[in-house]
């Protein structure tokens, strides 16, 4: 039997692959682990002017990928914007996240979008290629709830949350509780990374240690040094996989600061470490899986907050390993099986 | 070389009509030129200009007869 073929559209970022290029690099994986003949099929979303965004539609909406190579295309799996108005009869979305300066980043610092007559259609056009693409999908499913709520809120679409296990799934592993807090990720300023490090002000007993490189990189080196916490801070810019799990693994407990994330692995990855994770109640994502006194900390985001729950963790070590257990009982639920199964199925595949 | 002026011209008629679809207006002039100068540019120097004027004209009428 021909095995069924499916394709992954994903969009590219050259120069800068993150979560994003890894996730679809991964789901394409798992496919072919599953008897499926899948592939990647990428294009760059160049971001220089504002026609740059929609010549990036445009090349999407003109492909047909309906048959390549002489044989049928069973289903195609678009990710992100714009790669969801490629043209196929059973496609797919799985939603990671829209163009947020458009939706909800506009107006606040982080969006780059201005009230001008061709930022506003600029914005009123991703609208419609979002409308486009999603509405004439078979399904669409959205990343997370976060997620999700914003299609409904933004552009009036249903969809269905539908997670996955975070990347280095089946390495991850506990180890005692060291004496550094953890956070991870990009240092761009929508992440907030200030915020661990002004808690860290508020908890004189607590260290932290910073993985991730970014343009707020020298900032926050020299706001450290300003609040007088250097020495309880470790930089790390790069960290190779077997690193990342030794650090998880060390760690006390896991920081996840950003506002309005759309699902972020951090807080998997910890929880698959067994450590507990203290995050903000505007997180978004996060607070998908992280619960209050069950599974970690769920603080106002304010730096007195998170200095008072690292301050705790200082204090009272002996409660984190049973938060962290708990965490590790519920990412552990989350596999590639059942995320495959729900795409195929939607797909109307069955698999070989 | 220089690409093929049927060939364009069916590019243009092609691409104006999916930027329609991805919500262009007529109104939308200078995307509509920046479109027009991309496909144009697949012309030879001396055919540019009037194909830059062609796909103009193609590119608002796809968007004037939006759905």
């Amino acid at each position: 039997m021909t095995p069924p073929r499916v394709l992954v559209a994903a969009v590219q970022s050259p120069f800068s692959g993150g979560g994003a290029e890894r996730h679809v690099r991964r789901l394409t994986e798992e496919l072919v682990a599953r008897g499926i003949e899948a592939d990647l099929v990428t294009i760059p979303l160049i971001e220089r002017t504002r026609f740059d965004l929609l010549r990036s539609a445009l090349a999407w909406r003109s492909l047909d990928l309906e048959e390549v190579a002489g044989r049928p295309v069973d289903a195609v799996i678009a990710t992100r914007f714009p790669s969801y108005v490629v043209r196929h009869p059973n496609k797919i979305a799985w939603v990671i996240h829209q163009y947020r300066q458009a939706y909800d980043q506009f107006g606040t610092p982080w969006s780059d979008f201005s009230s001008s007559t061709e930022d506003r259609r600029t914005r009123e056009t991703i609208a419609a290629v979002d409308r486009l693409g999603l509405t004439e999908s078979r399904k669409v499913f959205a990343n997370s709830r976060t997620v999700a709520a914003r299609l409904r809120r933004f552009n009036g679409i249903e969809s269905e949350p539908l997670y996955h296990p975070p990347p280095l799934v089946g390495r991850y592993r506990t180890g005692p509780f060291g004496d550094y807090a953890l956070t991870v990720g990009r240092l761009d300023g929508w992440k907030r990374p200030d915020l661990p490090l002004r808690a860290l002000a508020h908890a004189p007993a607590a260290r932290l240690t910073v993985v991730g490189q970014g343009p707020e990189e020298e900032r926050l080196k020299r706001l450290s040094r300003e609040l007088e916490i250097d020495e309880r801070v470790r930089w790390i810019p790069r960290a190779d996989d077997d690193a990342l799990l030794d650090l998880y693994a060390g760690a006390r407990l896991v920081v996840v600061a950003p506002e309005e994330e759309d699902l972020g692995y951090v807080p998997l990855e910890a929880f698959l470490s067994g450590k507990p994770v203290l995050t903000t109640t505007d997180a978004g994502g996060p607070l998908e899986f992280v619960s209050d006194g069950e599974t970690g900390f769920v603080v106002p985001p304010r730096p007195e907050a998170l200095g008072a729950a690292l301050a705790l963790a200082w204090e009272r070590p002996a409660a984190l390993e049973e938060l962290g257990r708990r965490g590790r009982a519920r990412a552990s639920q989350l596999s590639w099986d059942s995320t495959i199964d729900s795409l195929l199925s939607a797909a109307r595949i069955r698999r070989p | 070389m220089t690409a093929d002026p049927e060939v364009l011209r069916q590019l243009a008629r092609d691409s104006a009509e999916r930027l329609t679809e991805l919500g262009v207006r007529a109104g939308d002039s200078r995307w509509i030129r920046t479109h027009a100068e991309t496909i144009a540019s697949l012309a030879g120097r001396r055919r540019r200009i009037g194909f830059f004027d062609y796909l103009s004209r193609l590119a608002r009428r796809a968007a004037r007869t939006a759905r």
